[in-house]
This record gives structure tokens, C-alpha cells and sequence, in this order.
């Protein structure tokens, strides 16, 4: 009902929760010491004094929720699937990047260009969100954002390092070594996808559920990772899907705590594909500059909700602190 | 610290009309309290009904004593249907009553990320706050069925001569007026509204504003450095003026306000090059005191009858154009409530700064458009530059616990 995760030693701090009228006891499971228990205090109920909130539409219900702790054991098993999805999504990735050093090979940008997007909503699909991927993710997909010379800086690699070089009239002479590169890195991460440091640690595994998407509104939609690929819907779009995916290995931990919150999302993920899908022109991706206003409000307010949804993931799944 | 007894007891006397919210209504009356002791100019409340026949935030509190900081921020629908509409004014009207009225965010317990952003500390103070709602005409186009319940006056603004309109910062489904104490409690109340309405309805676009105090006296200045809103009618006056009371509208729309956003960027650095009599000349009034040119305090009532050919205060000033005081102009006047901004720079590296024009009225074409065609080509035009805002309807008040937003248009 209420938790405070650290608290050192000789200090205190407040502690808010809410409780049903009935009696108390504070216990004390101090280390090695044994447990210790307080005398019984007595909780009467009070009238809420919050006025009350027409929240037909928002599909948490008000109110605390008692959440059931879940356990790494319990994860494991959701973590190996996401593991197979993501090692299939690698598979297909290295596949794209063969076929973009094949065409830059025989000179052939546009060929490339195509092959590049195919190879970045692999890697979307992966769900290395929020650098969980660490280095090794960085390199295949990092961004000039922050190193000292921008996109001329040598340690500029990977996906967004060729999308800058296609789309600013760089030669394939000049892009094949970055390709070549990249294919080495991708073959790091299917190596290793299973160590604690990429997909291992089952209790990232919420985290993913939601971050995935933060990451889609962060850095596609606002076009802060476009290097010129105009790629933000198509790559939001295969965020859905990895999301989706995440979030189905995740449902029965999920509706046994906040039962109902899958089939939401679910919905919410549908109507946030609508929204991306109507943003294509005859057929293709369209950009963020050519959509229309009322075409991106659709967007933002699909993932805005489904976001607000999937914020209460990783909370009702952390797994407590063990002692 | 001077104590402004009135006002202290005002503010505990709303505290006990919610005795839980006792804590947060002292804060807020306390910092009321300290404007007012800084600034010796009107006191704002620490909080203002929520309920009522008619929306707070227009003559509650009034222009002249109304909140320091301000907000108006243009959504757009995005709600799938007229059903997801009216849940979105259900949703509206439960976080306005809650962040107008102030209290204890809901614990949520450890499943979900906490209820409120604390920006305004464990307890939310109601701090003044007001939410006041309008429509804008493009709610009534064909996704929500409302075509023939369309407020008879409302339409798109149109551009008028000398504006610079910018579609960014035009028009919009909803539009909140937001105002309150302190900045932080605006901030706070469009972030929460904003939080639960997700997939209902999006910012199009927003712009904050800022009143400033008497300086020294009277009515506040704007940002060409003359005092703004001394002509803005009171009283019965204003509330002939403002709400909608005419038998050839939709019943549901009595009781409400027609309302005109205009950005006007004020082109200050231009201004500050301009002589005194110029300028003086241009608004009508001494820049010092704010009396008409033909008197000698804020409040003397310009006598055009005695100066027919202008000498004394130009034919095309401002404040003889926009309300030239005869019988037939007087059911032409409109209560102004605006606010200044300041936001960054423009492309010239000029600042960017100006007034968030906001006036309410019961007719926009008898009213605002009459006085604005009478204002084209006024002299003040050249330092001045409409670019955004648009035209909506302020709807009628959420008379009680059981009223919500809009109902009255939507059932």
C-alpha cells in the first residue's frame, strides 16, 4: 500500500498511506535482529474529503491498490519470450544491414535508403529503449546529439550515422566501412542478447513495457533523432509492435494484479496504430512535416493515453528490494 | 510583515465554506496578502467559486482585480465521438472543481506513479485559481453532430486589415483560460488537465501572460507603458454587456459570454523611439497619469462633444475610435481582461513580447468587430502586430455538483 525504499540509518522520513479503519501493528524485520513488533494501533475511518472526480474516462480506478510483489522468478519466464522475439528481430536486422553493404557495393544509394529503414524498424523492434542495450547499443544506434563534432565525429556509428551520410548526398564509398561496421556490432548484440547488460535481467523487462514508447514520443516525434530518413511514424509504428509484444508476455502478472489494464492498452495500442497508419500517403510513410495538424494531434493523443497506461506497469511489476 | 486584515479574514472565510481545504485556502490568503502589501493595488482572493450561473475567470474576480498570472491555452478535440466528448466535459469539470477548490491529490499506493506532480507541495492550494472553458466554432463541424446548436454569433475570426495571422496560433476546439496568484499554479493546473485528457483533446497552442501591478496607481500598464483598461465598464454595466441573454439563441447558450483572444505582439523597441506627444497622441491619453488628453486624472471622461475636430484628442487616438462615448456606441463596448507576455525573441533579434488581448461580450459582431473595424488604420497599427488567438464561446456557469461542462449543449 505505501513503501519507502531507502531510509539510512538515524534518519526518518514520512511514510503516507491509506488504510481502512482496524487495528495495527507496526513489525520490525531489522536484519539479524528478530523481529520486533509495536503495541496495536487503532485506525478509524475518515470521510474523503477529495472532491469527487467524474473519471469515467480514465481507466485506472481512483484509490489505492494493495499490489501483490512479484518476484525475478516470475519474470523469467516473460523474459525468455521477449528474448525470442528480440533474437528474431536481430536476425532480420542483420539480414538488412548485409543487403544495405550489398547495395552500397554496387553504388546504389536509393536501394540503400530503402534497406536502411527496413534495418531501423528492425532494431525498433529489438525494444532497446532507453540505452538499455548500453554501449553496445550505442553503437548501433546512437546519435550525434552530444559528442563534440556533431555528425562529422568519429565516434558518430551505426543506424543514424548512415541515415545522415544517405540523406545528405554522402557517397557509398564513404558509407559502406560505417555498413560494415554496423554489421559487426549487430553481430556483438546477437551474441550476447541474453547477458544482464542487453535482454538478461528479467526485472528490466517492465520497464520496457512503457519506456519503449516514452522513448517513440521523445525521440521520433518530436523529430529530435531524425537525420534525415523521415522515419518517426514508420519507427513509432514498430515500437507499437515490440510494445505489443512485450506487453503480452507481461498480461498475466499484469491482470492479476490490475486486472483489466492489458485489455486497455491493447485497445489503446490498436487506436494508435489507426493514427500512424493514417499519417501514410498513397501507401508510404509520411513525414512529421507533411502531416496534417489534426493527423499528428491524433497521434499524440493515442500515445499520450497509452502511455498513461503503461506508466503503471513498471510500478505494479518492480520486484521489491530483497534483504 | 503588514497584515491586510480584510483580506485575511476573507480568506478564512471561504476556508470554512470547505473546512478541509482550511490549509491550503490560509496559504494562499496569506500570499494574497503579501502582493498586496507590495504592490498597494487591488487583492486578489485566495480562491473563487467554481460553481455558480455563471463561469469564474471573466467578472470573477473582474478585470481590475483580477489574477496576476494568466494562461490561455487552445485545444483541439480529438475525441472520437460525441459520447467521448461528453466524458471529456465530465473530466474537465471534475479537475477544475478539484484544482479551483484545492485539497488532497488521491494516493494511489505503490501501483501507479503518484497522482499529482507536487509542483504546488503535498496539499494543493486553491491559490485564486480559475478555469474558465469556451468553445470555438470548429466544434461544431461535422465530427460531434453539434452543427445546429452552433452559438448563433460565433464564427471564425476573420483576418482584419493590418494582421499578421499565423495558423499555429489560431482558433481551436476548447479554450482554457486559466488564471491564478502565482505562476506556478497555472502551470500546474494545465499540466494536470492536460494529464487526464490525453486522448480527448490536444494543445494546439498556448501562450502565458502576466498582469502587472499598479505603477503607481490606478489601472495597470501594459507593455507600451500605458495604463490599459480604465474605460472597462463595471458593475451591472459589465454583466449587461458580457452574458448572453437574447431570446434568438440556442437556450443553452444563455448565460454564457462571447470571448476574442487576440496575440498582439507589440513591437517595444520601435514604441520606445517614438516621441512622447506621438505616442500620446496615438493612445489619447498622457502616458504619466492615463487621463484623457482633455483631463487631468485616470478617470476624467473625455469630452469629444467639446473637441469635434480632434484638437485636443486626435479623431483616429485609439481610445476615441475604439469608444467614442455616444448613445449609439454604448451597446458596443466590451469588458477587456488581458494580460502581457513575454516569450523569447524574434527573428530580427527584436523582443518578443506584447498583450494577450481577451475580451467577453454578448454579440461579437455588435460589439468586438464593430469597435476593431473602427480601429483600421488607426496610427497605432504601425506598432502592433495581431498574429494569433481566435474566437470562442464561454460557456454558461456548472451551476452544481451535479452540473458538468457543456451539458446543456451536449444532452
Amino acid at each position: 500500500m505505501a513503501e519507502i525504499e531507502t531510509i539510512g540509518p538515524a534518519t526518518s522520513a514520512q511514510l503516507t498511506g491509506t488504510l481502512s479503519s482496524g487495528a495495527y501493528v507496526f513489525k520490525c524485520l531489522m536484519g539479524a535482529l528478530p523481529e520486533t513488533s509495536s503495541a496495536p494501533v487503532q485506525v478509524t475511518a475518515a470521510a474523503n474529503t477529495v472532491p469527487a472526480s467524474r473519471t469515467a474516462s480514465s481507466p485506472i480506478a481512483a484509490g489505492p491498490v494493495a499490489v501483490k510483489p512479484v518476484t525475478v522468478a516470475e519474470l523469467a519466464g516473460p523474459n525468455k519470450e521477449y528474448q525470442a522475439y528480440a533474437a528474431r528481430q536481430l536476425a532480420d536486422l542483420a539480414e538488412a544491414v548485409a543487403r544495405i553493404q550489398a547495395d552500397l557495393r554496387r553504388n546504389d544509394v536509393t536501394a540503400a535508403k530503402k534497406d536502411w529503414l527496413d534495418a531501423q524498424l528492425d532494431w525498433e523492434r529489438v525494444g532497446a529503449s532507453y540505452d538499455s542495450f548500453g554501449n553496445l547499443g550505442l553503437a548501433v544506434d546512437g546519435l550525434p546529439d552530444g559528442l563534440p563534432r556533431g555528425v562529422n565525429d568519429k565516434n558518430f556509428t551505426g543506424l543514424h550515422r548512415l541515415e545522415s551520410g544517405l540523406w545528405h548526398g554522402q557517397g557509398a564509398a564513404t558509407l559502406l566501412p560505417v555498413a560494415t561496421t554496423l554489421a559487426g556490432k549487430v553481430a556483438v548484440v546477437q551474441r550476447n542478447l541474453s547477458s544482464d547488460s542487453l535482454a538478461g535481467d528479467p526485472t528490466n523487462l517492465p520497464l520496457r513495457a512503457h519506456e519503449i514508447l516514452e522513448d517513440a514520443l521523445r525521440d521520433h516525434l518530436s523529430g529530435i533523432d531524425d537525420e534525415g530518413g523521415n522515419a518517426a511514424f514508420a519507427e513509432t509504428f514498430a515500437d507499437v509492435q515490440v510494445s505489443s509484444a512485450v506487453l503480452d508476455y507481461l498480461t498475466p502478472l499484469l491482470d492479476a494484479r490490475q486486472p483489466g489494464l492489458p485489455a486497455i492498452a491493447d485497445d489503446q495500442m490498436a487506436i494508435l496504430k489507426r493514427a500512424l497508419l493514417a499519417t501514410r500517403v498513397n501507401g508510404r510513410w509520411g513525414s512529421l512535416a507533411t502531416a496534417s495538424l489534426s493527423a499528428r494531434e491524433q497521434v499524440e493523443a493515442a500515445i499520450g493515453a497509452l502511455l498513461e497506461t503503461l506508466s503503471a506497469v513498471p510500478d505494479l511489476l518492480e520486484v521489491p528490494p530483497t534483504h | 510583515m503588514t497584515v491586510n486584515r480584510r483580506n485575511f479574514l476573507k480568506g478564512t472565510a471561504s476556508g470554512a465554506a470547505g473546512a478541509a481545504l482550511a490549509g491550503g485556502v490560509l496559504i494562499g490568503g496569506a500570499r494574497a496578502d503579501a502582493n498586496a502589501a507590495k504592490d498597494s493595488g487591488p487583492v486578489t482572493e485566495a480562491a473563487y467559486p467554481f460553481h455558480g450561473a455563471y463561469q469564474s475567470g471573466v467578472l470573477t474576480p473582474g478585470p481590475a482585480a483580477k489574477q496576476h498570472y494568466a494562461c490561455v491555452a487552445a485545444f483541439d478535440c480529438t475525441a472520437a465521438n460525441k459520447a467521448d466528448l461528453t466524458l471529456l466535459m465530465y473530466e474537465l469539470t471534475g479537475r477544475a472543481w478539484f484544482l479551483t477548490t484545492g485539497g488532497t491529490p488521491p494516493d494511489l499506493g505503490v501501483g501507479q506513479p503518484p497522482s499529482d506532480s507536487d509542483v504546488l507541495g503535498p496539499t494543493v492550494p486553491a491559490d485564486g485559481l480559475t478555469v474558465t472553458l469556451s468553445v470555438g466554432s470548429s466544434l461544431f463541424d461535422d465530427r460531434y453532430g453539434l452543427g445546429d446548436r452552433k452559438p448563433l454569433k460565433l464564427t471564425e475570426m476573420p483576418p482584419f486589415p493590418n494582421d499578421f495571422l499565423e495558423p499555429a496560433w489560431l482558433q481551436g476546439d476548447l479554450l482554457l483560460q486559466l488564471c491564478a496568484n502565482h505562476p506556478d499554479t497555472v502551470h500546474h493546473a494545465i499540466r494536470d488537465i492536460a494529464k487526464h485528457t490525453r486522448s480527448s483533446m490536444q494543445l494546439r497552442w498556448k501562450m502565458e501572460g502576466y498582469a502587472s501591478p499598479p505603477r503607481p496607481s490606478g489601472t495597470a500598464r501594459n507593455l507600451l507603458g500605458f495604463k490599459d483598461g480604465t474605460a472597462n465598464p463595471t458593475g451591472p454595466l459589465a454583466s449587461n454587456l458580457v452574458w448572453v441573454d437574447d431570446p434568438a439563441e440556442p437556450d443553452w447558450v444563455q448565460g454564457g459570454s462571447y470571448q476574442v483572444v487576440r496575440l498582439i505582439r507589440m513591437l517595444v523597441e520601435f514604441w520606445d523611439r517614438v516621441s512622447i506627444n506621438e505616442q500620446q497622441n496615438m493612445v489619447g491619453r498622457r502616458r504619466d497619469s492615463g487621463a484623457p488628453l482633455d483631463g487631468t486624472s485616470e478617470f476624467d471622461i473625455p469630452n469629444y462633444a467639446a473637441d469635434p475636430h480632434g484638437y485636443v484628442i486626435p479623431l483616429d487616438s485609439h481610445i476615441r475610435l475604439a469608444n467614442p462615448r455616444t448613445k449609439a456606441t454604448a451597446d458596443q463596448r466590451i469588458i477587456r481582461r488581458s494580460y502581457n507576455y513575454d516569450v523569447g525573441l524574434d527573428e530580427n533579434g527584436n523582443m518578443q513580447a506584447g498583450h494577450i488581448f481577451i475580451a467577453y461580450q454578448q454579440d461579437l459582431q455588435r460589439q468586438f468587430e464593430t469597435i476593431q473595424r473602427r480601429l483600421t488604420n488607426e496610427p497605432l497599427v504601425d506598432y502592433v502586430q495581431p498574429f494569433g488567438g481566435g474566437y470562442f464561446f464561454t460557456l454558461p456557469g456548472v451551476r452544481d455538483a451535479t452540473d458538468w461542462y457543456a451539458r446543456a449543449l451536449l444532452t
